[in-house]
């Protein structure tokens, strides 16, 4: 975002001379540790009332994804998505710094190629083609699931590097009510509420969470006098996220759902270490509001989601008036789904979406319509094969985008006792719609711009063992490849204005490497995560005004990345901890510049009491423990170790 | 508390980070690296918002180039978009824009002597003896109020005092005993007395005046590129600029005006011997003798480039190419516009000076 309007900015100023711009994780079907049983199959979906909760693998055999689960999450309860992701897998979550503008690029892509899916659709900003995971409290959500690749398809634009699922936490039976209050270095305060009522009929839940920070650490930089210790300033933040959701059960087979998601954040926009401090700010405030039905029988489902979804987006600095941008979406989905035999399914759909928006730089209200239908099928001819096979053909104004077709099978290749070993592919093909600030902006919007296409298969091994009832391991391993054509960039034209065209061929390609091993014995419980990726990206063809030279790795795509968690609990005692390494990645396109790889080490030590109903949890976390001087994006200062006590009661 | 087996096995891979953060931060000190004796310099802004900016270096004998001699003497980068470098004897004053500063360095060594701060959107640096003046704009995109010239004291470095001028002042020009400041986002030129250091007159002339030079005959030229404004997105007005000649002295009275159907030009600069001009417009190099009656007709060089400069010592013509995302190159022309050398310079490369 700040990229975005520096872009503008710079073009509006180009007449002065100013001429600038300016993994680790399993698929869900194998959660649950224990003898293979498909998931997701018709017997629970006839469960009673239940949170609708997304989970994405049932039509996406073949596909690899990261997940972090509930207790993955607990650590980040004060925190936003962008930290959880970057803290517990190798995925690479771009930042300007703690809590400004966060974008994960996976596979190689940019952000624009990672659609983020909330019960459903997509809450990318329509203006901007991505997300901010760094407006996305962790407080409220019970997993994150990260499919990866092309496969991701079926949720429509832009997954084409992958997709972000992020799932509502569950109501559990009955009442429970917690309370959780954070504090920490850099002026960190976090006050969460989170309460949940179930029964037969009805299933509510409430959480609400605000945080502060003021993020004056110290860094260093290198001035005329030499090294000098600076306070970082125009960094801090309030922030705040409330979710309601209600589920009903509406007759025998029926269900409504009704959620809403609230987000607000006031931030200041942390200068980068040595250009001047021009006091930029921006506000961001995001509504979000589903209503859903569904109905069910024996062997089928049919659910219709309607939707609005609003943001607004304010930035202003010294050197530029605020700049306005307001967007809605109104969108709905229609699904049915066919459970022929309990090997068999099918599910079709269709979404509309309707866009407004007013953006300062568009100079008028734009509308624009969008629509998708498609098919997912879901076929297991043994226990030992699952075939998916989906389609999804968008329509956009002016332009049809490509049939977005995924095949994807899972074969269990070998079968011992206590182990197995799965072979999986996928491949297909993906897209993504231009951004309405690729078509509207003015000057320079493109309204031909063509929809980015990307093809790309996987292959990989699933492993999982069952050592006695104390140790269970799953390992997976991915090779994938990926090839995005039109790939939309920036460029001057002939006038010298900014504008977007379809530009280049990018290619991407790499391992995938994840093992989640849990060990129980007593008391005691362990749970270790590791993860690890090969990321490979180039541009391979461009054209003559395209100067970027092709066979470089893009700018901020580590080579390597990887990441080790622990999570312990003995007797109430808790220990986590969480190691991340990030590979030097270069800063420009020509890879003439690199940031230097960096390791990070975060753990928390913490101790849980019960007390009849009441539950009681002390943290203390540690953050960059190792005092790492890193860069995460260039001359952006990270903060150095800082800590953070928190305290949460629950009750139930 | 204790570990299990597992973990115990899983430790060492947890000090794997660790070791790798150890390693990379230990910090390279490379200050005492010797920089390249140059003599042309190619200004390159960087990314706006990262002080990714540098300096190159060039040497017209030899032909060398040395892509960052800011960061090669210092062991730091410049700043935040390279605007402009004014070369006065063996110091080199830097105008970095977005990180509102002018660092000076000694040449040709390159290594910072001063840092003058503070500034607000600084632009072009001109010089009258051991006095800077330094040309700023004031306020918001779309809002933006009065520019100022701060007054410099080169030998100590520091702003003596302040000139409220036009909006968007440019490239000003010393001639005689006056400071001739382009205010480009008006039709106007701030006429800056040197002696009193107050503005003494203000000159209407064609919209968005940019640059001026002094020709050999000591009249003033100035190049207005004319101001396109937005509204709500689209064009609202388009004032075309033209090109002007008048007198260095009081009344400074106007001598020729060409007008140009739309645009401007921009970056006026002059041969060694004053006798003729360089401008850019539409994409492409023009030459106009001093004593020319009419506009030229035909560009001397037509490609794409950000930026040009005429090297003074021997009119040869630079031109800065490439991205605001990927390290560019400089081409070299002979001075009858034939191709001689071209090197690797920064991100962003957009303008020259020389020694």
């Amino acid at each position: 975002m700040v990229r975005l309007y520096a872009r503008f900015f710079c073009s509006a100023r180009r007449r002065g001379g100013l001429v600038l711009l300016l993994s680790g994780g399993l698929a869900p079907a194998w959660a649950q540790s224990g003898p293979p049983a498909p998931a997701d199959t018709a017997r629970h979906v006839l469960a009673t009332v239940q949170v609708q909760a997304l989970r994405p693998a049932r039509y996406a055999a073949g596909s690899r994804f990261t997940s972090l689960d509930s207790a993955a999450l607990a650590p980040y309860q004060g925190g936003t998505v962008a930290d959880a992701l970057s803290g517990r897998t190798p995925l690479y979550v771009r930042t300007y710094g703690p809590g400004q503008l966060a974008s994960l690029s996976i596979r190689g892509t940019s952000a624009r190629h990672t659609a983020v899916l909330w019960h459903g659709f997509n809450l990318n900003f329509p203006t901007l083609g991505e997300a901010d995971f760094s407006l996305l409290p962790v407080a409220g959500l019970g997993r994150v699931d990260v499919q990866h690749g092309p496969a991701a398809a079926q949720y429509g634009t832009g997954a084409m590097g992958g997709a972000v699922v992020l799932g509502a936490a569950g109501a559990p039976v009955g009442t429970q009510v917690s309370t959780a209050a954070e504090a920490g270095s850099f002026g960190t305060r976090a006050l969460s509420f989170s309460g949940s009522q179930r029964d037969a009929r009805v299933a509510v839940r409430t959480s609400f969470l605000v945080r502060q920070a003021d993020n004056d650490f110290c860094y260093y930089g290198r001035e005329l006098q030499g090294e000098v210790r600076r306070r970082q300033e125009n960094a801090a933040l309030t922030q705040s996220s409330l979710q309601q959701d209600v589920t009903v059960q509406a007759g025998r087979r029926g269900e409504v759902t009704a959620a809403l998601w609230l987000t607000d954040a006031n931030r200041q926009i942390q200068p980068a270490i040595g250009s001047s401090n021009t006091h930029a700010r921006e506000r961001d405030q995001s509504a979000r509001a589903v209503l859903g039905y569904r109905l069910r029988t024996e062997s089928s489902e049919t659910s219709v989601r309607a939707a609005w979804f609003g943001d607004l987006i304010e930035y202003q600095n010294d050197q530029l008036s605020t700049s306005h941008s307001r967007s809605s979406v109104r969108q709905a989905q229609l699904e049915h789904t066919r459970q022929w035999r309990p090997n068999l399914s099918l599910r079709l759909g269709a979404e509309a979406q309707h866009f407004v928006a007013h953006v300062d730089g568009y100079g008028r209200p734009v509308q624009e319509q969008r629509y998708a239908g498609f098919a997912l099928l879901r076929y297991d001819p043994s226990a030992r094969l699952r075939l998916t096979l989906n389609a999804r053909q968008a329509v956009l104004p002016g332009r049809r985008p490509p049939l977005a077709p995924t095949a994807g099978v899972e074969w269990q290749a070998w079968r011992a006792a206590r182990q197995q070993l799965w072979l999986k592919a996928s491949a297909a093909r993906s897209y993504r719609a231009p951004t309405l600030n690729e078509r509207y902006w003015r000057p320079g919007g493109n309204p031909d711009l063509l929809p980015e296409t990307s093809r790309g298969g996987e292959a990989g091994l699933h492993y999982e063992a069952l050592a006695g009832n104390q140790l269970s391991l799953q390992a997976d391993l991915t090779a994938y490849r990926l090839l995005v054509d039109n790939w939309v960039q920036w460029l001057p034209d002939a006038g010298g204005t900014w504008t977007p065209q379809n530009l280049r061929q990018v290619r991407s390609q790499g391992v995938e490497a994840s093992t989640q091993a849990q060990w129980r014995r007593e008391a005691y419980q362990l749970r270790a995560t590791a993860g690890y990726a090969f990321t490979q990206s180039q541009k391979r063809r461009g054209y003559a005004q395209d100067t970027d030279p092709v066979g470089v790795q893009l700018a901020y795509v580590p080579q390597h990345s990887a990441s080790l968690s622990t999570d312990h609990d003995w007797r109430g005692w808790l220990l986590t901890t969480a190691a991340t390494f990030t590979d030097r990645r270069y800063t420009t396109a020509s890879g003439s510049d690199f940031l230097p790889a960096y390791g990070l080490l975060h753990g928390s030590v913490g101790r849980r009491f019960r007390c009849g109903r009441w539950q009681l949890t002390a943290l203390v976390q540690g953050h960059n423990l190792s005092n790492a001087r890193y860069q995460n994006y260039a001359f952006r200062a990270m903060p150095p170790r800082a800590g953070t006590l928190s305290l949460r009661a629950a009750w139930h | 508390m204790h570990f299990s087996p597992l973990a115990s096995r899983l430790r060492p891979l947890l000090t794997l980070p660790l070791a790798a953060a150890l390693l990379s931060s230990c910090g390279k000190d490379e200050t005492e690296k010797k920089t390249l004796d140059a003599n042309v310099y190619v200004l390159n802004q960087g990314q706006y918002g990262t002080p990714n900016g540098s300096v190159s270096g060039y040497r017209r004998d030899t032909k060398e180039s040395e892509k960052d001699q800011f960061e090669r003497a210092n062991g730091r980068t410049v700043g935040d978009v390279v605007q402009s470098m004014t070369v006065v004897g063996d110091k080199g004053y830097v105008v970095v824009n977005n990180s509102s500063k002018v660092e000076v360095v000694a040449l040709p060594k390159f290594n910072a002597v001063a840092t003058i701060s503070g500034r607000s959107q600084p632009r072009y640096l001109a010089v009258n003896g051991s006095t800077g003046y330094l040309t700023e704009w004031q306020g918001p995109f779309t809002g933006y109020l009065p520019g100022r010239v701060s007054v410099i004291d080169l030998a100590t470095n520091t702003v003596a005092s302040t000139v409220t001028v036009g909006r968007n002042p440019e490239k000003a020009l010393v001639a005689g005993t006056k400071l001739f400041v382009p205010n480009s986002d008006e039709n106007t030129v701030s006429v800056v007395d040197l002696a009193t250091k107050q503005v003494e007159a203000t000159l209407t002339v064609a919209a968005g005046p940019n640059s001026l030079v002094q020709d050999a005959s000591g009249n003033v030229w100035l190049a207005c590129g004319g101001i396109t404004r937005y509204s709500g997105g689209v064009v609202s007005s388009r004032e075309p600029g033209a090109l002007i000649r008048f007198s260095a002295t009081t009344p400074y009275t106007s001598q020729a005006t060409w007008a140009f159907a739309s645009g401007g030009p921009s970056n006026l600069q002059a041969s060694s011997d004053r006798t003729a001009l360089y401008y850019s417009y539409g994409g492409a190099v023009y030459r106009m003798a001093t004593t020319a009656t009419a506009l030229p007709t035909a560009p001397v060089l037509r490609r794409s480039f950000n930026g040009f400069g005429i090297d003074p010592t021997n009119n040869e013509l630079y031109i800065a190419t490439g991205s605001f995302s990927a390290d560019g190159r400089a081409v070299r022309y002979s001075s009858t516009f034939a191709p001689v050398d071209s090197f690797a310079v920064g991100i962003g490369a957009s303008a020259f000076s020389f020694r």
